[in-house]
């Protein structure tokens, strides 16, 4: 009886890892499709980029682990803002067709220039000493590597209600999406909070990118191949709700992990399942807007 | 425009002195079917390599003949493609050979090309063994997931290993594995306690590393497509310290050097049996490996794909010093069932029944060679013959 409480409770903590690591590596899009409006469908491959680099830095370049993944998000960061002002800015105005069209392009030309830069082999962090092992909790036997993933999450998550609700640039994004001219009107640099905020996705894209790796490893389709996953659990939470993604990720991890274990013969079946059922009893998500 | 036009003229004119002076050379051509773009582009430098290594040490002529690949990219899993692909091989650029093939159904593609216009098909990768038995114009230089999966039961058993889960990728090749290994395994005394299948595309295997768990056997025979499934599952085994919890993970083509790069450290002592190892330890694979890092670079390995290429080229030279050049598939294929030679891999040679190749399989542990992870081999199981044919003779 109680192996049987172990098990489920080792998958309880397995399903919320990975649905924290699901939050990590879509909350970006939330903030880019929901709050900005803007169809970015690379975001996934923002988040192949970030996983790249900081793999780069401590492959080649022998920096730590710990330090890589804020360098690879700063150079997510300022890659994103490059976009931004040069690609992005053109399609703000147009419908979201022209934005779907431009985005999935985009995905395409940066799965083709992965491919040249690092090959088509699958990569993923080596993670430090400090992060690998199990750690025991009772009967529990627990990954330390999860165990931080979760906490990790939780700081982006907190940081980042902090950020658009309790801040000054927070209000500024609201107002400068909310009435565009009236936010121009008081003095808020409309273009420039814009170059921030998707920055900022782009950034924590890319921190789900480098943490998330051993999960969902890096490769060149990498952009492709998670966006679906990534959507997923934007149109679950509800466009634009930071809450809504958090709980959507956590529960579908959970759904999605103790699914596989309990009702093998359904396999990776059972999360689209409740995805349709959420989506039939809430088609505006689970917090909508 | 009217410089374009002249370069046209130009070009044209040097296509037709090329055309001409080929013609009048004794030219052989080779038609090379692989992977050259999208997610499976190794498979296509892997054969190009091998097949580039063989001619180049031949100085491009097989006897007096002058040999000329012409490579086409199936471009995925697509036999429809394969298909037309082999059949504007043959019948417009008259190919007398094709060799390659990436993947069973992309193989299978060719079978009424090949039938119709009796052209040998080398064939170098799909492990379906049943693939032979379509055409007498197929023949196997590559190996079969049943080649590799008895030797690696049969071992497991003789270590004391007595239950077992077998965990496989839920697809056709996963369920001919879980066959494979259970019926095997069964045969011999042990007890299969789990059947674990997953589903195509996983890249989180916490739930099925806890049924494992739960199920505590002594071995886990996996079985899935290598990239990012079968590498995330054998690092994830280690994470978890299964390996610690006394059971052991065997595998088959899951533990090649350019796929346990990646998963690093975490591949130390994996278990698995194989047809080849670039570690082999004979002057022969010394010599082919030292020849492929001068032509290739240092830090390259061949694999089994480019030493499947290799000896397919070599099957085609002996098909070709037999028929004296001229197109006879039968006359061909008559030639290299029986045929012997020594490979890289060890001895080898062509079943004249079944045209499957018969090759030593090798137990394999990863361990740290010279810096790098490869796999050493610790003990071989000699002139092993695709066990599929012959249960089911």
């Amino acid at each position: 009886m109680t192996s049987t409480l172990a098990t489920f409770l080792s998958l309880a903590v397995d399903g919320i890892a990975y649905g924290m690591m699901l939050f990590l590596i879509s909350v970006g899009l939330t903030i880019t499709l929901g709050v900005m409006r803007v169809v970015n469908l690379t975001h996934s491959a923002f988040a192949m980029i970030g996983g790249y680099i900081a793999l780069w830095f401590i492959q080649r370049a022998g920096v730590h682990f710990f330090l890589a993944v804020p360098l690879a998000v700063l150079a997510t960061m300022a890659i994103g803002a490059l976009l931004e002002r040069t690609l992005y800015r053109w399609v703000y105005g147009t419908h979201g067709l022209g934005q779907l069209l431009m985005t999935i392009g985009l995905t395409f030309i940066i799965t083709a220039i992965v491919k040249n830069l690092a090959g088509t082999q699958l990569q993923s962090l080596p993670l430090p000493p400090s992060l690998q092992g199990n750690f025991s909790v009772g009967p529990l036997t627990l990954s330390v590597y999860r165990a931080f993933l979760i906490g990790a999450s939780a700081v982006v998550a907190f940081a980042l209600w902090l950020g658009i609700e309790r801040t000054a640039f927070g209000a500024r994004l609201r107002a400068a999406v909310d009435n565009q001219r009236m936010a121009r009107c008081v003095g808020i640099n409309v273009p420039a909070v814009f170059s921030a905020t998707f920055a900022i996705g782009c950034g924590l894209a890319a921190v789900g990118g480098a943490l998330g790796s051993p999960m969902l490893p890096l490769e060149p389709y990498y952009g492709l191949k998670y966006l679906v996953i990534v959507m997923i659990v934007v149109a679950v939470g509800g466009l634009g709700s930071l809450r809504g993604s958090l709980y959507a990720a956590l529960l579908l991890g959970l759904i999605d992990t103790l699914g596989r274990y309990y009702l093998p013969a359904l396999g990776a079946f059972v999360i689209y399942l409740a995805v349709l059922a959420i989506l039939l009893v809430r088609p505006r998500g689970l917090v909508a807007n | 425009m009217r410089i374009g036009k002249r370069v046209a003229g130009l070009l044209c004119a040097a296509a037709a002195v090329a055309a001409a002076g080929t013609a009048a050379a004794a030219e052989i051509k080779v038609g090379l079917l692989s992977q050259f773009s999208g997610a499976y582009t190794w498979w296509g430098r892997e054969y190009q390599r091998g097949v580039d290594l063989y001619l180049a040490q031949r100085g491009g002529k097989f006897g007096e003949h002058t040999i000329t690949v012409l490579s086409r990219d199936e471009a995925g899993s697509n036999p429809q493609r394969a298909r037309q692909l082999s059949q504007e091989l043959v019948v417009r650029d008259k190919v007398q050979y094709l060799i390659g093939g990436v993947f069973t159904p992309t193989v299978l593609g060719a079978v009424d090309v090949i039938n119709q216009t009796r052209t040998p098909y080398v064939i170098l990768n799909s492990g379906t063994s049943s693939v032979t038995d379509k055409s007498q114009y197929y023949v196997r230089a590559g190996f079969t997931q049943w080649t590799v999966s008895i030797p690696l039961v049969q071992w497991a058993y003789d270590q004391g290993m007595k239950n077992a889960v077998v965990l496989a990728a839920d697809y056709a090749p996963g369920h001919d594995a879980l066959e494979a290994f259970g019926q095997t395994f069964a045969k011999l005394g042990g007890k299969v306690v789990g059947e674990i299948k997953v589903p195509m595309g996983t890249t989180d295997f916490s739930s099925y590393l806890q049924r494992v768990r739960d199920l505590k056997p002594q071995a886990v025979f996996m079985f899935m497509p290598v990239g990012p499934m079968s590498a995330g599952m054998i690092r994830s085994f280690k994470e978890r310290e299964l390996d610690k919890a006394g059971i052991t993970l065997l595998v088959t083509n899951e533990a090649q050097e350019e796929d346990i790069a990646p998963i690093g450290d975490a591949a130390i002592g994996l278990t698995s049996a194989l047809h080849y190892s670039p570690y082999l330890d004979t002057p022969l694979n010394k010599e082919f490996v030292t020849a492929y890092k001068a032509k290739y670079g240092k830090d390259e390995l061949p694999s089994v794909a480019s030493v499947a290429a290799y000896d397919g080229m070599r099957l085609i030279e002996q098909m070709v010093r037999a028929t004296g050049g001229v197109k006879d598939g039968d006359k061909a294929m008559a030639a290299i069932k029986g045929y012997k030679w020594d490979s890289p891999r060890g001895p080898v040679s062509i079943d004249p029944r079944t045209r499957e190749i018969v090759q030593n399989v090798y137990m394999r542990k990863v361990e740290k060679i010279d810096g790098k992870l490869g796999n050493k081999v610790f003990h071989t199981y000699p002139a092993v013959k695709d066990p599929w044919h012959e249960i089911n003779k």
